[in-house]
């Protein structure tokens, strides 16, 4: 079975983050000598799905950035000055979906630490 | 090791499936000692089907009304170092345990699972859950295994160290989602969980809305069950409360914003491009999906299915709000265990 919603939210930035770690964890296994073999092909084929996420996430912003203007244009009937950044989905959402990510790591931390004091006492 | 697996498969009324199931498994490059269909007291001659085809047939004195109540019935006869438990409409690749079994070099690894492919890809439902599973088992699942952390050891496909599971107490009978709470609880008590991306299975997934409904509302009041079971212990578990927090979250706010923000913000300001917003993560989705889909040669599949997975994912939405309301707010635990397909 398959928990929550996939590809969806912070799950999805969760997910990425983790990859990313994964690849300095390999490179630096690597660099020490240490690479397990069992895990290469994994890490291997996940630098390139993460590299294809990111440039599609760009890529997407991109699309984005150029498609909405002509169509509320053509919908308004009026032309607007739109002051879209090239990749909308370039840094603000981003921004929020991370500060999201920390908001509920750091929750999941407290509740933790609640729990651990209660069983203390 | 061969000689040290028993080979379980619960079974309700499935004589429509059964055959390919044994016969799947009697082709085997590794051969189990023992298969045991568990024919759950079926009405369609499931177990005489099972009984021609020279496996062991368990019938329990009345319906154990669960798969995990199924199981447990036997697991009380299993003696063999492994147990390996397979959905009655389940079949595996050839090589399929024997992948699995080698797994099993680490004392302390207590069950292992393979890759998940729907049988057959035709209807929406069933595109949709395609998506899904190359989706998770792709990108998600690997990551999970590399930190040591699968969130699942799925229960239509997996192995299990004999004497840890009886040790848990066979599978939970306690939530809808039994493989969830076995995985939660070996990883409370210390114990490890692997996924093996080469040991393949192919389930037949729901393809009706009907069936699919059945599906969804049992996992998702399972997942909500489990998080409130195992949710002290899982906070000691890095990676793993992290995995649960996210799908969590997501579970919530993502469902409220695909049935409820987008499509009112969609009619408030009269502008249906608002409606992009169901789409918008397609890399996160469409990337790994083709990556698995080049390799399995089902490119143009793929393709044609991915529209599906954003109904699925929609419509799995609702469900996971109404377990969420149901199970959390007005403390109403559902579980009448009902098939999905």
């Amino acid at each position: 079975m398959i928990a929550g919603m996939p590809g969806t939210g912070i799950s999805g930035l969760l997910y990425l983050i983790i990859a990313i770690q994964m690849h300095i964890e390999d490179f630096y296994f690597t660099l020490i000598r240490k690479n397990s073999l069992k895990r290469l092909p994994v890490v291997k084929h996940h630098l390139f799905i993460t590299a294809g996420i990111i440039i599609g996430m760009f890529a997407t912003g991109w699309f984005i950035a150029l498609i909405i203007p002509v169509v509320i244009s053509q919908n308004l009937s009026v032309p607007i000055n739109f002051n879209i950044k090239n990749n909308v989905i370039q840094i603000n959402p981003f921004i929020f979906s991370l500060a999201t990510l920390i908001g509920v790591y750091i929750g999941v931390h407290v509740l933790r630490i609640i729990v651990k004091q209660r069983k203390a006492e | 090791m061969a000689s040290q697996l028993t080979v379980m498969v619960p079974a309700y009324n499935e004589k429509v499936s059964i055959e390919d199931t044994i016969r799947s498994l009697k082709m085997q490059t590794v051969q189990a000692k023992e298969i045991i269909i568990i024919d759950d007291c079926s009405t369609d001659g499931t177990g005489d089907i099972a009984s021609s085809m020279g496996v062991t047939v368990l019938r329990p004195p009345s319906n154990t009304g669960s798969k995990a109540g199924a199981q447990n019935f036997a697991l009380k006869t299993v003696q063999t170092e492994f147990t390996m438990a397979i959905d009655a409409d389940t079949t595996l690749a050839p090589d399929a345990i024997e992948k699995l079994l080698l797994s099993f070099d680490d004392p302390k690894l207590a069950a292992s699972c393979g890759f998940v492919i729907p049988r057959y890809v035709i209807t929406l439902w069933e595109r949709g859950r395609y998506i899904e599973y190359l989706l998770a088992f792709t990108w998600y699942k690997p990551i999970q295994d590399y930190f040591e952390k699968p969130l699942i050891s799925s229960g239509c496909f997996s192995m299990y160290r004999t004497n840890i599971l009886k040790e848990n107490g066979g599978w939970p009978e306690g939530t809808l989602a039994e493989d969830m709470d076995l995985t939660w609880s070996f990883y409370e008590k210390g114990y490890k969980v692997r996924f093996i991306p080469e040991a393949v299975c192919y389930p037949i997934e729901p393809h009706s809305y009907h069936f699919m409904s059945k599906q969804l509302r049992r996992w998702s009041h399972g997942f909500v069950q489990n998080v409130m079971l195992h949710w002290k212990g899982i906070l000691e578990i890095p990676y793993l409360r992290s995995f649960i927090a996210v799908s969590l979250w997501d579970a919530v706010f993502a469902s409220i914003v695909y049935l409820f923000v987008l499509p009112i913000l969609a009619i408030l300001f009269a502008s249906p491009i608002l409606l992009i917003g169901y789409v918008i993560d397609i890399p996160v989705v469409l990337v790994p999906v083709l990556f698995k889909a080049i390799e399995r040669k089902e490119v143009w599949l793929a393709l044609m299915s991915l529209p599906s997975f954003f109904v699925l994912r929609t419509v799995n939405g609702f469900f996971l709000l109404e377990a969420l309301y149901t199970e959390l707010l007005i403390k109403k635990t559902f579980l009448v265990y009902e098939k999905g397909h």
